[in-house]
């Protein structure tokens, strides 16, 4: 349950400019089939992170007890910080050569994460 | 008056006070600046008056190394050879160099000028006046010019900037009824110069030999010769002219020819902005009916963050894309990140933002000087009995890993600024010559140096250790930042027209 709820904010965070309340059932399975596919190449490119709470712990140093009860304001400002620093600090990858800060490496691979656990 | 070469007779001798051969954007300004000052002036030009397909082959020749894979028709299509020169099909963007670009950097082995900008900044003025895009009492008006809105945050290490692209660029149709109606210049059409001749011992220029492909050869004898034939004739007409009469012209130190480069022109890749990019900030071609001319916007890094990083001068500029090409993984990128960074009010009212922008961006880069990128002779003769041109250009290991760091930085920036995120057109560093090309900006090969073991030509561009022969173009380029060059020749060529009339006054 708590992970459904951070995905609920991740969701709103990653999908709300392009997935709107009109938004066809297919359109939005498709936005987060291809979600997850850069989810997945996050994981190929770094396998040892194959972990949610690790994933979780990583992103917002906190673990994720305390991000269920965050507000999405709180997880927006967290990431947007963490996204900042990652840059400033070289922190960054290739993934399919797009230049992306780690964090959103990682937060691709969460959301893999909690779709292939939502589909089992 | 504008006459054709190929109704003088076999043999004739003309005289001159000043013998300009070439009327692109070098000759035909200093044609221009020599008007009125009491010099008879001979302004020779190889073609006619419109392109021609048989004076066209004169300039053909033999390709070497990497610079090539992008632009393979480098030789033949970046060099127009009639009246006006390469101008007929230049784009008109009009820019100075920077300071930076004339001073000696230890990480770019070979840069600096003899000359500073400051030098240079009246006679940017007076171009600027040339092409039209001078508004009066600026020297190059809005250059530097903070402009309301930015991409980068001012205080970030990137400097950003318009590109000023004059709207009449021909400068053969601008200038060709004033040079037509000067009494004091002569203008020869189908007029090749093909051999320079010096004096018995050495140090003067006494003739140029010139052709006509209908057979036709004439000598010019002047005071002073000045060979504005374009960045690669210059350097193929006098290496020539060593190998037709064994002399050592322009050539006493083997840098003739050497140290040829332009400026890399490549993709980086995609840059997504999840907010289109202000209009007022000028991403891309926007027409200023106010001033009359075209802008464009680039971005920079800021000239001391060069020096610390030790790297090239490098600018990145934007074409806007359309939608389609912005799809699949690349779409996923873009949603993602725009919508992590659409703001809290606009989510919550669920007002619809636009679609995030998806821009091309270009490298326009300094090429590191190096005396093995050069221009030599074939065996091969042209039609005029001229040795053919052999171009060996590559681009080093080093002109690519600051490229490659410039995106990066790039990236970076943008990253951490929230302003978008960029895709790179390749993946490794060492890819980069199969998209990199030339910018057809060509340079070097009759460098300027106050030493004459280190250049061909000295700071006010006579060829060292010759009285009476001048170069003007991008030739004589010893280094040539990121700023399309054009402006500057024409700069050197006011000033040179300047210190001409004054050595008559003297
Ligand atoms: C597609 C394109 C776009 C460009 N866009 C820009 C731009 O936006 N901004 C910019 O700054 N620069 C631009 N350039 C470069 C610009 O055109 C050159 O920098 C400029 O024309 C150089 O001037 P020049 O007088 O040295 O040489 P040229 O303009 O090439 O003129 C040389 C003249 O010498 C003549 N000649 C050659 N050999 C002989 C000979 N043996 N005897 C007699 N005459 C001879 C030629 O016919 C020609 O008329 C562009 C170039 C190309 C190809």
């Amino acid at each position: 349950m708590g992970r459904a709820l951070l995905a609920l904010n991740a969701g709103l965070l990653i999908g709300s400019s392009t997935l709107r309340a009109s938004d066809s059932v297919t359109s939005r399975l498709k936005n987060i089939k291809i979600k997850r596919r850069a989810g997945e190449i996050y994981l190929e490119q770094y396998p040892e992170e194959n972990d949610f709470d690790d994933l979780v712990y990583k992103i917002f140093k906190e673990d994720m007890q305390s991000m269920e009860r965050s507000s999405e304001k709180k997880i927006t400002d967290r990431l947007c910080e963490a996204i900042r620093l990652d840059f400033e600090n070289g922190n960054v990858i290739n993934l399919m050569r797009w230049r992306l800060s780690r964090t959103e490496g990682r937060y691709f691979a969460m959301q893999t994460l909690i779709a292939t656990n939502l589909s089992h | 008056m504008i006459k054709d070469a190929v109704n003088l007779e076999q043999d004739s001798i003309l005289h001159s006070d000043v013998c300009i051969i070439g009327t692109g954007a070098a000759g035909l300004t200093l044609a221009k600046e020599l008007m009125g000052s009491g010099q008879s002036v001979l302004l020779m030009e190889s073609g006619g008056l419109v392109p021609e397909a048989s004076v066209d082959k004169l300039k053909l020749g033999q390709l070497e190394g990497d610079g090539f894979t992008f632009r393979p028709g480098y030789l033949s299509t970046s060099r127009m050879r009639f009246f006006g020169g390469t101008t007929n099909i230049w784009e008109g963007v009009c820019l100075p160099m920077e300071k930076i670009d004339f001073e000696a950097r230890e990480w770019m082995p070979n840069s600096g000028w003899p000359i500073s900008l400051s030098d240079l900044e009246e006679y940017y003025a007076r171009a600027s006046d040339y092409i039209g895009i001078h508004r009066h009492g600026d020297p190059y008006p809005e250059n530097r010019q903070p402009n309301s809105i930015k991409v980068l945050p001012a205080d970030d290490d990137w400097d950003q900037f318009i590109f000023h692209m004059t709207n009449k660029p021909r400068l053969g149709t601008r200038f060709k009824e004033e040079i037509e109606a000067s009494r004091d210049i002569i203008t020869y059409i189908q007029a090749t110069a093909i051999l320079f001749l010096e004096n018995e011992n050495g140090g003067h220029v006494e003739a140029v030999e010139f052709a006509t492909l209908s057979g036709n050869r004439f000598r010019v004898k002047a005071r002073r010769f000045v060979l504005a034939a374009g960045g690669i004739e210059n350097s193929r007409i006098l290496l020539n002219s060593n190998v037709e009469t064994g002399s050592k012209l322009a050539n006493r130190n083997d840098l003739l020819g050497r140290f040829f480069f332009d400026q890399l022109h490549m993709p980086l890749g995609k840059f997504v902005a999840p907010n289109p990019l202000d209009d007022h900030w000028l991403f891309f071609r926007t027409f200023s009916k106010a001033l009359g001319y075209i802008k464009m916007g680039a971005i920079a890094l800021k000239e001391d963050v060069q020096r610390k990083l030790r790297l090239s001068n490098q600018a990145f500029v934007f074409h806007p894309l359309s939608e389609n090409q912005f799809k699949g993984d690349d779409k996923l990128i873009v949603d993602s990140f725009s919508a992590l960074h659409e703001t809290e009010s606009v989510r919550r009212s669920s007002v619809n933002i636009a679609e995030p922008l998806m821009y091309a961006a270009k490298f326009k880069s300094e090429q590191g000087a190096n005396p093995e990128n050069r221009l030599t002779l074939t065996n091969e003769m042209d039609e005029l009995g001229v040795r053919r041109l052999r171009l060996h250009w590559k681009i080093s290991e080093e002109d690519k890993r600051m490229m490659g760091r410039f995106a990066e930085l790039f990236a970076d920036a943008v990253g951490r600024n929230f302003i978008g995120r960029v895709k790179f057109s390749f993946d490794e560093l060492d890819v980069l010559p199969r998209y990199a090309g030339g910018h057809f900006h060509q340079l070097g090969g009759t460098r300027m140096s106050s030493n004459p073991t280190r250049g061909v030509v000295d700071e006010n561009c006579r060829v060292h250790g010759t009285d009476n022969l001048y170069i003007l173009g991008g030739s004589v380029f010893p280094s040539g930042g990121r700023t399309n060059p054009t402006m500057t020749i024409m700069a050197l060529s006011i000033r040179l027209g300047e210190l001409l009339k004054k050595e008559v006054v003297s």
